[in-house]
């Protein structure tokens, strides 16, 4: 009789129920309810934007393992769909489909693969593809088709610009803020998504739900997001109190453009972020006062995305010099 | 969870057994080794303030110089590292792995 065989290895000898793909999938389920509203708002548009996205990030990687990199494909890890759905959130929903398909083989292709694939890219794959597609496609990408609640056929045509995008360009036309205040949408509208914007980013209440179950599945820590959106606060806060016919107040700020969208689903993405505490809470006011100076004093309107970006670059030089404190290395150091 | 594997019955039960444990195979399986996606839970769990990712990075690509400046002699090997990892990276086994070898490197030097 034979025994059947006992398996024997190094210690530990169990693991957390914690893996790859639960992350992943988590954090496609905290997505769902600010695309519920998207569809809700922009309709059948967003909805293809959004599949043509997935799916040809989803393509894009199972072609470049197979043929170029001939490694095991991965690609229902889980992080391509993560791009895919990101990418779609940070697009216009009447962008034309190629360009769609131009910025996921960017983001896989360039941003991701090249680096090595997943964890070893520096920046962040949708975000660096929306870059590349707005300085690329200026035009298309900031076409935003204003909301058209209950209306599943967009007509053509029928733009408008973002809150952000309406303050700057007011201001420069010398309005006050008073003036402005009829132009922008209130802030209801703001919080429910009922505004111009991509996809992704136009219901803050639907991100905030979104970011509290990867808060609550620990996903993610509290440190970027809190201290990026309070960073954020506080600058314009203080711009707004200097002169608030100028400068608009915290709450627009917050509410509108990627700034919810930005802190809980783009600056932490794990692969992008620092490691330690510390290195996020410098990363995160980093994103902060860069997305305040480029939407005030910038050309852009919005800032969030080259925030994140840039913030990106730095991350393995604060990984460098903000180490986690070593456990009784004050006392070795007296001690020697 | 870190107690010494054993491979047959001959090994005795001393003072010191507090416990003779058998995981089933479920438990026991390691997954798949997958990419470090930088998660940071190795870091936050540490007791010791390391940085398992890192150091398990350096002994594998045979940096030992750095390990060692890294304190990978001040892990404690409580296995919490492997424990958390989503991509089921082997931490502790290649911080041993290095380990060993700035010992010898130590030995040698001095
Ligand atoms: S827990 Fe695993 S995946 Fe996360 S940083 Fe550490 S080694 Fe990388
Ligand atoms: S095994 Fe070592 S490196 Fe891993 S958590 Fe424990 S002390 Fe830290």
């Amino acid at each position: 009789m034979s025994n059947p065989p006992i398996i024997i290895s190094a210690s530990p000898h169990i693991h957390s129920e914690e893996s790859l793909k639960k992350i992943m999938y988590d954090v496609v389920i905290a997505l769902v309810p600010a695309f519920l509203v998207s569809l809700y708002v922009f309709g059948i548009n967003a909805f293809i934007v959004a599949a043509v996205a997935v799916v040809s990030c989803l393509l894009f990687e199972y072609l470049i393992q197979k043929y170029l990199l001939k490694t095991n494909i991965t690609i229902w890890d889980g992080s391509a769909l993560i791009t895919g759905i990101l990418l779609a959130f940070n697009l216009p929903s009447g962008l034309p489909i190629w360009m769609v398909i131009v910025g996921s083989l960017f983001a896989i292709g360039v941003v991701k693969m090249s680096f090595g694939g997943l964890g070893f890219n520096i920046f962040n794959p949708a975000l660096a593809a929306r870059v590349f597609l707005l300085i690329s496609f200026p035009v298309q990408m900031t076409m935003w088709p204003t909301a058209v609640v209950n209306n599943t056929q967009l007509i053509d045509g029928v733009t408008g610009a973002t809150t952000l995008g309406i303050i700057k360009e007011g201001l420069m036309y010398g309005d006050t803020m008073t003036d402005l205040s009829s132009k922008i949408p209130s802030t209801l509208d703001m919080l429910l998504g009922i505004t111009g914007g991509s996809i992704g980013e136009i219901s803050a209440l639907a991100l905030l739900i979104g970011g509290a179950y990867l808060l609550y599945k620990r996903v993610i820590s509290w440190y970027i997001p809190i201290i990026m959106l309070a960073t954020i606060t506080i600058m314009t806060g203080v711009f707004w109190l200097i002169n608030p016919e100028q400068y608009a107040n915290p709450l627009i700020q917050l509410l509108s453009g990627g700034a919810i969208l930005g802190a809980f689903y783009m600056a932490t993405d794990l692969v992008t972020s620092p490691i330690t505490k510390k290195g996020m809470i410098v990363f995160a006011i980093g994103i902060g006062v860069i997305t305040v100076v480029i939407r005030l004093f910038g050309a852009y309107p919005e800032g969030v995305s080259f925030a994140i970006l840039i913030m990106n670059a730095f991350v393995p030089l604060i990984n460098t010099y903000f180490k986690p404190r070593r456990f009784g290395s004050e006392i070795k150091s007296k001690i020697l | 969870m870190m107690g010494k594997a054993i491979k047959n019955t001959d090994v005795p039960v001393t003072k010191g057994t507090s416990g003779i444990l058998v995981i089933s195979e479920d438990e026991a399986s390691r997954g798949e080794q997958q990419n470090c996606i930088r998660c940071g839970k190795c870091v936050s769990v540490c007791p010791m303030g390391l940085e398992p990712n890192l150091l398990m990075d350096l002994s594998e690509k045979g940096f030992y110089e750095k390990a060692s400046s890294e304190d990978i002699m001040t892990c404690i090997e409580c296995g919490s590292c492997s424990y958390v990892c989503p991509s089921h990276r082997p931490l502790l086994d290649y911080i041993r792995f290095g380990k060993n070898i700035v010992k010898k490197l130590e030995i040698v030097k001095n």
